[in-house]
């Protein structure tokens, strides 16, 4: 099989993708392809996107409002669904931003105990 | 939950383009089209899956599913025609039963009075540790009412001046009124007189209630003072049905009592009196009493006095007082003035006390008089509800034993057990929703059938609202959902126990259940110990009822009947204290009553008539202290007590009581009551005799009667006993004197039977009597049958659902042998092949049955020793335990389990084993 598993490759943590997501069509509008694309190579392929888990995703986050959707034609003249982040999705990629760098600090702080107290 | 509905091919669409997309740019890193197509796909995953991940996110999937399983369980209802008729008949009986009994119970007991905030409205009782000092009492059956010469007594009957001390001091109730019990009235309004039931209240009655008249005005303080013009105000129904809604009815004058009345105002509609269930047709100001019923000045100031208790009172609580905090305050009112008042009734280590409970729901006289027999049945059609219930759940149990595979098809497939228990509970509701829908018809049609099976034999049509509130509508519902989950739950336990691998390869009728089967089982016992339950019940019911009815009440109830009469001056002379009966004496209406009965005597096809001051087995009587020595001094010692009947001539003839010594009254003893006789006579019956003259000879005998500062009477014969008020009374001594009072029923001995001669005797009536309506004219074996009707409605409904219930066991056991012997085929095969006699396979089958059957009679048996002391008293001539009703109750149904269990077990032993063993 053609998915053996990388050690040095991580599932992305729950609840994570949608954050990731958002903050990917920040930089612009861009299609479910695109966005895996985006993540993994922004990630220096370390994170790892399941496709079969983005779309329901992507569909969730229309139906919260968080980004728009319209079917266009991609660089390589393929139809496809791009995705544009809406006003509402930006606050919510703020507040999703800042509760991630408070959690991820705090962990820091667990797993590094001395140089928090130093 | 509802999204903006994208789709799902739009959906499909953009997981296509990923597709495109991702294979392109595998490509572009150097991989073959096909190997990239592969590799995209891989990643993707099963995009079937994702869809669906899709579909559920957007629809109500439970609901989608629920129509699923709904189509599903319709298919297989109609797959299985047999099992569907039987699921759905027997929960449309139990629901139905269910829902009629709780809709009578709402409809008098639940329901609240048509009357703005009626939870406001508070009745008064009263306790003490001894009865009141009185000179006359009167209850009216509205309270639960409890006369004691030892225990503490309770009552809802009060003297004028509480009423007064209340209606006074209005610091917690915004009103008061009081009443004097339901009257019949003699109404004429243009034509004949007809009688009517209504009431007398006191002036604040419709302003306490808060109602608004439909027309002209209600009565108040100022019409119910001595003196005022009488007024009345009618029902709504009764001005529709009597007065053709006669918009001018207002100042109308007619005549109640043979009193000219007029007519004020018309009640709203709906509002039908105090009573759920009965309706009122007319009310008059308390103070018109007197008046009507032609009281002697001397009643009226004793009713007006202290020492009458005749009231009946109700009140408003003002917003935000307590029912508690009322009642202490009122409490010391009602002390004060039996204890320390005009009249002082109680001592103060009386303690009496006024408790005050909610008249939310009405007076409770018909709750008084059924709701023990309501909670019977519904104890009843519960335990029907919960057989059928167990019924269902074993022969679903054994379809799903049936549909294993299928199961296990569905979790190999993926489905989740919570999804196949739903599904299962779902093919459970079905017919239970439709066994609910075909019930609540069946529970308004036997409501309706009740209400009129107990109008008849109560004293007057009732008229129960029957229509469904919200509450029988969610009683119904809730029992339905109850049926579905209970027969669906042990299938469904079931599913979730299946395991997978064996049950796809294994041929399901090869292998043993395990613990499933002893499912099946406890559900078979479950039921017969239901039914044998029940089945005790309805045989001590029914026994006790053919014990009542072959009693010898004393006296030839054949070919005799009764006649009331209502004449207008000496009408409810009987119901009054004692001071008002030598009022009317004088009255001209006597002459009337006494042709009456010579005319009646003399009609062809009649061979006697008398009159009685109480029919035979009519449900009432009056009895006294006897003296056998002359009283002496304030409270003289007393021998006991005898029941008093006063009857007219040829009274033993008439009813058929035989004469056992001495003579009958002569004709001359029947003076007119202008006075007492001289020397009065009494003729006593054999249990007198026995008990004050020990077996000898009574006749020449005195004997003084309670409170008569008369002369002794001398006994000058002896009858026959005779039950007196009902068939359950123990033969009581009892005393006959001459009638001194007209106001009697007329008893008519027939030569034919006596139903034929009711026409002739209405006629007769008419025509002699036409100002005195017919209060009742029955035969005595009607009379008789109405005394008994409480025992009949729980008798035979008892008995018809102790047979529907046995009937359900039965078929239970028989579809789990059944199964059972479907499912062995194979063993039995090989067992038949390798010599077993088919006899034997048939013992081993019906063994198997009876010892279920056996378990389930032991428990049916257990339970009713236990249950069955709920029954004492409505139980005669038997204990609740009596053993050979028990015991008959076993061996019937064990004689029933038997015929179920043979039949399956003949299909057995008829099997061809090489056809067994070769169909597999």
């Amino acid at each position: 099989m053609l998915t053996r598993k990388d050690p040095s490759r991580a599932a992305l943590l729950q609840g994570t993708l949608d954050m990731l997501i958002l903050r990917t069509l920040k930089l612009g509008p861009n299609h479910g392809q695109g966005i895996a694309l985006a993540i993994e190579n922004q990630s220096e392929q370390v994170l790892l996107v399941e496709h079969g888990a983005l779309y329901p995703a992507l569909d969730r986050l229309e139906a919260k409002g968080w980004i728009a959707a319209q079917w266009g034609v991609s660089a390589n003249h393929r139809r496809a669904r791009f995705y544009t982040l809406t006003p509402k999705g930006r606050k919510q990629l703020l507040q999703e931003m800042d509760r991630w760098q408070r959690v991820s600090q705090a962990i820091g702080r667990v797993l590094a105990p001395q140089e928090a107290e130093g | 939950m509802f999204r903006r509905r994208r789709p799902l091919h739009d959906f499909a669409e953009e997981l296509q383009s990923h597709l495109a997309l991702e294979t392109d740019r595998l490509r572009e890193a150097g991989m073959s089209q096909a190997e990239a197509e592969r590799a995209a796909r891989l990643k993707l995953g099963n995009p079937t899956h994702i869809q669906e991940r899709f579909y559920e996110a957007h629809r109500w999937i439970w609901f989608d599913q629920f129509r699923q399983d709904l189509r599903y369980g319709l298919r297989q209802l109609r797959r299985n025609r047999g099992f569907a008729a039987v699921a759905i008949l027997t929960l449309a009986l139990a629901i139905g039963g269910n829902t009629a009994i709780f809709s009578l119970l709402d409809a008098i007991m639940l329901r609240p009075l048509p009357v703005p905030r009626p939870g406001q409205l508070v009745f008064f009782n009263w306790k003490a540790a001894n009865w009141p000092k009185t000179v006359s009492f009167s209850s009216y059956g509205d309270c639960l009412f409890r006369y004691s010469t030892i225990h503490p007594v309770n009552s809802c009957s009060f003297p004028m001046p509480v009423l007064h001390r209340l209606e006074r001091d209005r610091r917690d109730f915004s009103g008061v009124f009081a009443t004097s019990g339901l009257q019949r009235f003699s109404v004429q309004a243009g034509g004949s007189a007809a009688l009517t039931w209504g009431r007398f209240y006191t002036g604040e009655f419709f302003a306490t209630l808060g109602l608004a008249p439909a027309r002209g005005r209600f009565f108040g303080p100022a019409d119910d003072r001595d003196g005022a013009a009488p007024v009345a105000v009618l029902a709504n129904d009764y001005w529709r049905s009597h007065f053709n809604a006669d918009p001018n009815v207002v100042g109308r004058e007619i005549r109640v009592n043979d009193y000219p009345v007029k007519v004020v105002g018309v009640a709203p509609r709906g509002f039908h009196g105090l009573h759920l269930g009965f309706h009122e047709a007319i009310w008059l100001p308390l103070a018109d009493e007197p008046l009507l019923f032609h009281f002697s000045p001397k009643t009226a100031a004793l009713q007006a006095g202290g020492q009458t208790f005749w009231l009946e009172i109700v009140g408003r609580l003002r917003p935000h007082v307590t029912r508690a905090r009322a009642q202490a305050a009122a409490g010391v009112l009602f002390e004060q003035e039996t204890t320390a008042g005009g009249h002082p009734n109680f001592k103060p280590s009386d303690h009496p006390q006024l408790l005050l409970t909610s008249a939310a729901h009405g007076l409770r006289l018909l709750q008084n008089n059924f709701s023990s027999t309501f909670y019977l049945l519904l104890a009843a059609v519960g335990v029907v509800l919960l057989i059928a219930c167990a019924n269902l759940a074993g022969l679903s149990l054994a379809r799903v034993g049936a549909r294993q595979r299928e199961m296990a098809m569905r979790l190999a497939l993926g489905a989740r057990r919570r999804r196949l228990v739903r599904q299962l509970l779902t093919e459970s509701l079905l017919p239970a929703l439709l066994g609910a829908a075909l019930g609540v018809g069946l529970a308004y049609a036997g409501a309706t059938w009740l209400v009129q099976f107990l109008s008849h034999g109560w004293f007057v049509s009732l008229q129960f609202n029957l229509s469904p509130d919200w509450r029988v509508l969610g009683f119904t519902l809730a029992i339905t959902l109850l049926a579905a989950v209970l027969s669906g739950l042990a299938p469904a336990w079931g599913a979730i126990r299946i395991a997978v691998a064996p049950a796809l390869k294994e041929n399901p009728e090869q292998r043993a259940l395990g613990r499933g089967w002893s499912a099946g089982n406890l559900l078979v016992v479950i039921q017969t110990a239901l039914a044998v339950l029940m089945l005790a019940g309805a045989g001590l019911l029914a026994r006790s009822l053919l014990n009542l009815e072959t009693r010898k009440p004393g006296f030839q109830p054949n070919h005799l009947l009764f006649l009331r009469l209502q004449f207008p001056d000496i009408g409810n002379a009987s119901r009054r204290a004692p001071a008002s009966r030598k009022f009317n004496a004088g009255m001209p209406g006597w002459q009337t009553a006494s042709e009456l009965r010579r005319r009646l005597a003399a009609l062809p096809g009649v061979a006697a008539s008398s009159y009685a001051g109480y029919v035979p087995l009519g449900g009432s009587l009056s009895s006294g202290d006897i003296y056998l020595s002359a009283p002496m001094g304030k409270h003289p010692k007393s021998a006991g007590e005898a029941i008093t009947q006063q009857v007219g001539p040829h009274y033993f003839a008439t009813l058929g009581i035989p004469l056992l010594a001495g003579r009958r009254f002569h004709a001359n003893e029947f003076a007119p009551p202008a006075s007492f006789p001289a020397h009065p006579v009494v003729i006593v019956n054999q249990a007198f005799a026995q008990k004050y003259f020990h077996g000898a000879n009574p006749l020449g005998a005195r004997l003084w009667q309670s409170g008569a500062k008369h002369p002794a009477s001398e006994i000058v014969g002896v009858a026959g006993n005779n039950l007196v008020s009902s068939l359950r009374d123990a033969v009581q001594p009892e005393i006959y004197m001459p009638a001194q009072l007209t106001f009697m029923a007329y008893a008519v001995r027939t030569r034919g039977p006596a139903a034929a001669m009711l026409p002739s005797i209405r006629a007769l009536v008419k025509q002699a009597a036409p100002e005195a309506p017919i209060v009742y004219l029955r035969t005595e074996n009607q009379i008789i049958a109405r005394s008994l009707y409480q025992e009949r409605l729980t008798g035979g409904l008892i008995s018809l659902f102790a047979l529907l219930v046995v009937a359900l066991a039965c078929l239970g056991l028989y579809g789990l042998l059944a199964y059972e012997v479907a499912r062995r085929r194979r063993e039995i095969g090989i067992r038949m092949a390798l010599g077993a006699a088919s006899a034997r396979v048939e013992r081993m089958v019906v063994g198997r049955g009876l010892l279920l059957a056996l378990a389930g009679v032991a428990a049916g048996l257990g339970a009713a020793l236990a249950l069955t002391r709920f029954l004492a008293s409505r139980l005669y001539g038997l204990k609740p335990n009596d053993p050979a009703t028990l015991a008959l109750v076993g061996l019937l149904f064990l004689a029933l389990a038997a015929v179920a269990c043979w039949l399956p077990a003949r299909r057995a032993a008829q099997l061809d084993p090489w056809q067994a063993l070769r169909s597999e």
